[in-house]
């Protein structure tokens, strides 16, 4: 396989959703001279199978009625923006772009704005990891205080043996104390066991 | 008497004669053809205008063509043209490229200033937030909104939203079509069914017309059924004198319209100017805000020109911010600020005769505001008018939920 160096997009695969004119085809050219394999559409197409990065016309025509849930494309988009219009702006933003253009579309920003969207798209997807687990252990802290409370009374122990009791069952079924706990809660996994544990 | 030679001005003009909005292009044609004649048979001016007329019909791919035309090889300064918002984007990087100045007649959605265009035509907050505020103190605040699907509606349809949201009100609906569409039958149906009490219309050509014709003949089919219907109101930010003779009879009649100008004003200037443009172009035909305005753009230019004593576009464009036009709609003048221009909202009712009578006049031009930065949503949602029966609606369910 072939190493690129960390600041070379080469290899990338952009869809470009545009008419076509002169924006598309200073774009196509630039993202091209820069390594990138460019597929072209006239508007939205129907699939972003094995697309790493997406251009999309801020201009063109938005579903009939403007208030379209939010999606999330899945992959780093650069909106190309005409028209500054709040109601335009609004519909771009809805497709959570990454970084933008300003038409006429010059070869001068396109290297700028694909280093800005995937740096952006990586940060922001890091974040949702970071924010998904957060939300999970936040959730099951209650599971885990319940189960907690159920050893302490039924082995006759204190916080900091409950909670090294639950953990060595955890490592032991190679499972997390949050799904042991629920386990436990659940009358699957009864504390007896986790005394003999 | 020995004449000196007068120099020969060369000016681009980019309007679309034929195509789907030919018929606004021939308006602005006509109005600035007005302005060419008057420059060219005074002795105030010691220049002649020779206009380059390039007739890109509609397509937007012939507007860049065409301008780059007018600036590489015939070397003009000033263009004066463009109708639709695309259009201008189209031109707007070559006109600031070559550092040319665009006279642009056509009021348009705001959001944009820039150094190369002198925007002559109204910017939002003297078209649509002046019909906004009409409707929620006059005739209230629950409408529908049917338009084609672009740019235009988009916007008009988000700032009016903003003001009916803010004065307690609802967009009852939206419907779009196709811009290449004039299929508004389904739309007619349901107005007739839901019986909004207002209607706001930003369809485009034909489909504007069918849609009046065709919900006029509905609605009188309903009145000969159960006398007593009310029939909605339809407001318009575009509906001019030449439209309404081409809806035609009857259902041209009563619409609300937003605007600088209408042929009815009642002063020394606009009578001239109206006397004047039926001579030159058939005393049927009545000028629309859009040949006022294009008239204005090739009187502001001269005048600019003559202060400047030269064509050059830094030299002209200062020249213009000096100016102050006693312009047929009234006083007009370029704001140095963002290059649009002080221009004076009025609100309209289409009579029978093809023509309007203005309801209300704006006491002085209204300063331009093309991003709305100034717009105050609580001022003028304190005069909406107050609907009792939907205040005791909202009492009887509205619930504190524990």
């Amino acid at each position: 396989m072939n190493r690129r160096h960390s600041r070379s997009f080469r290899g990338l695969h952009a869809l470009i959703e545009h008419p076509p004119g002169r924006d598309r085809t200073v774009l196509q050219t630039q993202l091209e001279l820069l390594g990138l394999k460019v597929t072209v559409h006239d508007s939205a197409a129907p699939s972003h199978d094995s697309i790493d990065i997406l251009f999309f016309d801020a201009d063109g025509e938005q579903a009939f009625e403007s208030e379209e849930a939010h999606r999330d494309l899945g992959l780093p988009a650069v909106a190309l923006i005409g028209s500054e219009t709040p109601s335009r702006l609004q519909a771009m933003l809805a497709r959570q772009p990454s970084a933008y253009l300003m038409k006429p579309i010059r070869s001068t920003g396109i290297y700028a704005s694909l280093a800005i969207a995937t740096h952006q798209y990586a940060t922001l997807q890091a974040m949702r990891r970071k924010l998904a687990s957060a939300e999970e252990r936040l959730r099951s802290r209650r599971l885990l205080l319940a189960a907690m409370l159920q050893i302490m009374n039924q082995a006759q122990v204190g916080e900091a043996e409950a909670f090294r009791m639950l953990r060595r069952a955890a490592m032991s079924r190679r499972q997390t104390v949050e799904a042991v706990s629920a386990q436990i809660l659940a009358g699957d996994f009864p504390v007896p066991r986790l005394l003999a544990g | 008497m020995a004449k000196r030679r007068r120099e020969t001005v060369h000016l681009g003009v980019l309007y679309s004669l034929t195509g789907p909005y030919g018929l606004v292009g021939r308006e602005m044609l006509n109005g600035l053809t007005l302005a060419v004649e008057q420059v060219n048979s005074s002795t105030e001016f010691d220049f002649q205008f020779a206009p380059l007329v390039f007739d890109p019909g509609g397509d937007l791919q012939n507007y860049q063509e065409h301008c780059e035309l007018l600036i590489r090889d015939k070397g003009v300064r000033h263009i004066v043209g463009c109708y639709t918002s695309a259009s201008r984007k189209q031109v707007l990087p070559l006109i600031e490229r070559y550092d040319r100045l665009l006279w642009h007649s056509a009021r348009y959605e705001g959001f944009e200033n820039s150094d190369n265009v002198i925007y002559v035509g109204a910017a939002p907050n003297q078209h649509v937030v002046p019909l906004a505020r009409h409707m929620i103190e006059n005739l209230g605040t629950s409408v529908y909104c049917v338009g084609a699907n672009y740019l235009w509606t988009w916007e008009t349809n988000r700032v009016l939203q903003e003001i009916v949201t803010a004065a307690g009100g609802e967009i009852i609906a939206k419907r779009l079509v196709a811009l290449s569409d004039s299929g508004i039958d389904h739309i007619v149906r349901e107005i007739i069914e839901r019986r909004p009490p207002i209607v706001f219309n930003t369809l485009v050509g034909e489909a504007s017309y069918r849609f009046y014709r065709d919900l006029h003949r509905a609605l009188s089919r309903e009145q000969a059924r159960s006398p007593g219907l009310p029939r909605p109101t339809i407001l318009s930010c575009s509906l001019c004198e030449p439209e309404l003779r081409l809806i035609g009879g009857r259902a041209s009649v009563g619409h609300i319209t937003s605007s600088v100008y209408f042929a009815s004003i009642d002063t020394p200037e606009n009578r001239s100017f109206v006397r004047r443009y039926r001579e030159m172009f058939g005393s049927s035909n009545l000028p629309s805000v859009d040949a006022e305005a294009s008239y204005l753009c090739g009187l502001l230019l001269a005048r600019a020109i003559r202060r400047a004593g030269s064509t050059d576009v830094q030299a002209v464009r200062a020249a213009a911010w000096r100016d102050e036009l006693q312009a047929p709609q009234g006083l007009v003048r370029v704001d140095e600020e963002n290059n649009h221009c002080y221009l004076t909202p009025r609100l309209a009712r289409s009579r029978s005769g093809f023509s309007f009578e203005i309801l209300d006049t704006a006491p002085a031009p209204v300063k331009p505001d093309p991003y709305l930065t100034w717009l105050d949503l609580d001022d003028l949602a304190r005069g909406a008018r107050r609907r009792p029966e939907r205040a005791a609606i909202a009492g009887q369910t509205l619930r504190v939920i524990k």
